[in-house]
């Protein structure tokens, strides 16, 4: 009870912190541009996305940008890196994890005349945005297709840490498992860990072990497709076309094209016509910025259709992935029929929805 | 027969033979991180640029690596403490996540009147990695068991309970991310207004001074100096043996436990799983190139600072991988450390009979 009622207490407050006003940023100096990353660029997964988005942005504006990889996510770290490239006129500055949110917003104002962009951030201010993808409308999708494709009626997901933008893709999965196969269980393991290959592999057989018949990861490795490959099971990847690591079982991934976001709205701060979201820009698959990878051999034409049908619905804003009633796995409701869970709630989510079989560590 | 030259252990080493193999370490050391570095196009006066102008010579540069040299230097304090009586502190990043828990902790429930909240969670940081050094401590001095093994297992279990906190109770309910809520005003350290340099650095000058005064000047700083040179020798000659590798390593997990929370409150204002970094390593090295003398710690963590702000230069603006970064750092503690040999050890070619 008292539980519930702190829970109800918290998601009050708001998931970003807003802006003040909503003039336009203007660059004071020629656009100098910077990326930096907390892992190495090509790590095949989160981090290797965005830096697609780099690329692409450095074609289309035909410049340099520069890269600092293996940035840990510190404050001083950060913040030393920062004032590096700022003393040096770079006034275009991208961080690429949550992690650097509080430095960030700190440099935000120590520097205005630099623009600062934060992916998976939860700060934004008059020069500063956070951004981030509805990835569970696309993790929705791929549910869909899982579950239409089970046998078993059984299937599985990893992922990193009990976070918000986690939970999520987790409660989205397993909500496009249900869809297609109401009865369907849905097994999610955290590993802990954001990136442990050897450690995802030993998951995955075990999830595999306990029935289940489709696999996906939300991770950036790819031992979970391994895996799948081996035994023959559905696999289902993240962040970037993961095809390769299971080519016969391969169902889709889960991808970012970064540059649907990065190329416009980086033109807009050059052209002087940016004014940050006050909440930050967070936009799902009409924006294309996630979305599913070409499907693999297996998947039958009936599945794609029903995928199809439904991305349309999304994209249209006729199908909410977490339109009620949303029930959590010991079935109280989160949402009742007829509503629609608030925006600020998905940041907080901090349970799994009815359906799916794993623990959810107890916040408060 | 053997034609390898003898080592011979000299039975005094002279200051300026001992600064000389530590000056020739070092610059052989630069010299062969310089090569490579040119070698994959860093040009040669960027380097000198960097690494001496820009890192120990503009303001913000300074600043930049005093701020970094903060929680090394107390580290490196806490593991030359340890080390002067032959306890190996392996788990300094146990007692630092331990201190910053302390402090966290203090912050979360708000305990004590605004004033004292600062000083509080610093103290009770000394004491959390006190306590956390504590446990390998009795069992090393009870059973013998090796403090190795049990503070570097510590050093797992605290960071797993960190994660526990920080993904449980303590996690930031506004955003959702494993944080904890950042610190108020008052409890934080206050900024020098020296770029993001705060008050941190008077505690680790005071915490030097103290601990060179201590060493050079009482009974303890006498006890220590006979117990690490042979704990038997000391005993023998009815020494408090015990009870100074006690006081030391205490001493040594409290400096730990500090470091934690002077991140904490001086840099980070929250905990996060992130703060750990690589103190484990650093803290060791900088004893070892201190030869665990607690002003030369000052000097060391000072330079290692400015390293890892041109470890950043290198990576962001010559393309520098962090591999090389890492490289060049471990060649260049390398021949320090390799130097030592010739002012330990007298080489004599063998006689020709």
């Amino acid at each position: 009870m008292i539980a519930s009622m702190l829970r109800a207490g918290a998601v009050l407050a708001l998931p970003f912190l807003a802006a003040g006003s909503a003039q336009a940023f203007e660059l004071k100096a020629p656009p100098k541009i910077a990326f930096i990353y907390a892992t190495t660029v090509k790590d095949g997964g989160w981090n290797e996305a965005i830096d697609q988005g780099r690329e692409a942005l450095a074609d289309e504006l035909h410049t340099k940008i520069a890269v600092a990889e293996n940035i840990p996510e510190d404050a001083t770290s950060l913040r030393n890196a920062i004032d590096l490239y700022v003393k040096r006129g770079y006034n275009i500055i991208v961080g690429t994890t949550y992690g650097y949110s509080e430095a960030m917003a700190e440099a935000a104002k120590a520097y205005p005349d630099v623009a600062f962009f934060n992916a998976s951030g939860v700060n934004n201010s008059d020069n500063m945005e956070s951004f981030y993808a509805r990835t569970y409308q696309a993790w929705y999708l791929a549910g869909m297709a899982a579950g239409d494709m089970s046998k078993t009626g059984k299937v599985g997901i990893l992922a990193g840490f009990p976070v918000g933008v986690v939970n999520w893709d987790l409660n989205g999965f397993a909500r496009g498992v249900q869809a297609a196969k109401p009865d369907a269980q849905t097994i999610a393991v955290f590993t802990n860990s954001w990136w442990d290959p050897v450690k995802e592999g030993q998951v995955a057989e075990a999830i595999l072990d306990q029935g289940a018949d489709e696999l996906a990861t939300n991770l950036s490795a790819a031992s979970a497709l391994n895996a799948a490959e081996k035994r023959p099971a559905g696999a289902i990847g993240y962040q970037l076309d993961m095809s390769a690591a299971a080519p016969k079982q391969i169902i889709t991934s889960v991808v970012f094209h970064w540059d649907k976001y990065l190329v416009p709205r980086i033109k807009e701060v050059i052209a002087g016509t940016w004014k940050p979201e006050p909440y930050g820009w967070f936009e799902g698959l009409s924006s294309g910025v996630v979305g599913l990878a070409p499907w693999g051999p297996n998947v039958p034409e009936s599945t794609k259709e029903k995928v199809a049908a439904a991305e349309k619905q999304i994209i249209d804003g006729d199908l909410k992935v977490y339109a009620g009633p949303v029930l959590r796995q010991d079935g109280t409701e989160v949402v009742p029929a007829g509503k629609v869970l608030p925006e600020e709630d998905l940041w907080t989510m901090d349970y799994f929805v009815k359906g799916v079989i794993g623990t959810m560590p107890k916040t408060q | 027969m053997p034609e390898a030259p003898l080592l011979i252990r000299r039975q005094r080493v002279p200051g300026w033979l001992s600064a000389l193999c530590y000056a020739g370490g070092l610059i052989l050391g630069l010299a062969i991180a310089a090569g490579l570095l040119m070698a994959l196009g860093v040009p040669g006066p960027s380097l000198w640029d960097e690494f001496i102008v820009e890192t120990f010579l503009t303001s913000d540069g300074l600043s930049q690596t005093l701020t970094a040299m903060i929680p090394l230097a107390l580290v490196g304090l806490g593991s030359a403490l340890a080390m002067r009586v032959g306890f190996w502190n392996i788990g300094i990043s146990g007692q630092l996540w331990m201190g910053a828990v302390a402090a966290t902790w203090v912050s979360l429930h708000g305990i004590g009147p605004g004033a004292l909240r600062l000083p509080l969670m610093l103290v009770l940081s000394c004491l959390a990695g006190a306590a956390w050094v504590g446990l390998p401590l009795l069992l090393r001095l009870k059973w013998n068991v090796s403090e190795v093994i049990t503070t570097l297992m510590l050093g797992s279990i605290a960071f797993l309970w960190v994660q526990h906190l920080l993904f449980g109770a303590w996690r930031d309910t506004t955003t959702g991310f494993a944080n904890s809520r950042s610190f108020a005003p008052e409890e934080r350290l206050p900024l020098l207004g020296w770029g993001h340099l705060h008050a941190g650095i008077w505690i680790v000058l005071g915490v030097t001074l103290l601990g060179v005064l201590v060493m050079a000047t009482s009974r303890v700083g006498f006890y220590a100096r006979a117990v690490g040179l042979n704990p038997r020798a000391a005993r023998a000659a009815g020494l408090p043996v015990l009870g100074t590798i006690a006081g030391l390593v205490l001493a040594s997990g409290a400096l730990c436990g500090l470091a934690g929370a002077v991140i904490v409150t001086g840099t980070e204002y929250r905990l996060s799983q992130t703060i750990g970094g690589d103190y484990l390593f650093s803290g060791i090295v900088i004893a070892f190139l201190a030869r665990s003398q607690l002003l030369a710690v000052l000097v060391v963590a000072f330079v290692l600072g400015g390293f890892y702000t041109t470890g950043n230069v290198l990576k962001m603006f010559y393309g520098v991988s962090e591999a090389v970064v890492l490289l060049t750092q471990g060649i260049v503690l390398l021949t320090v450390l390799s130097a030592q040999l010739f002012s330990t050890y007298r080489i004599e070619r063998r006689g020709n009979a």
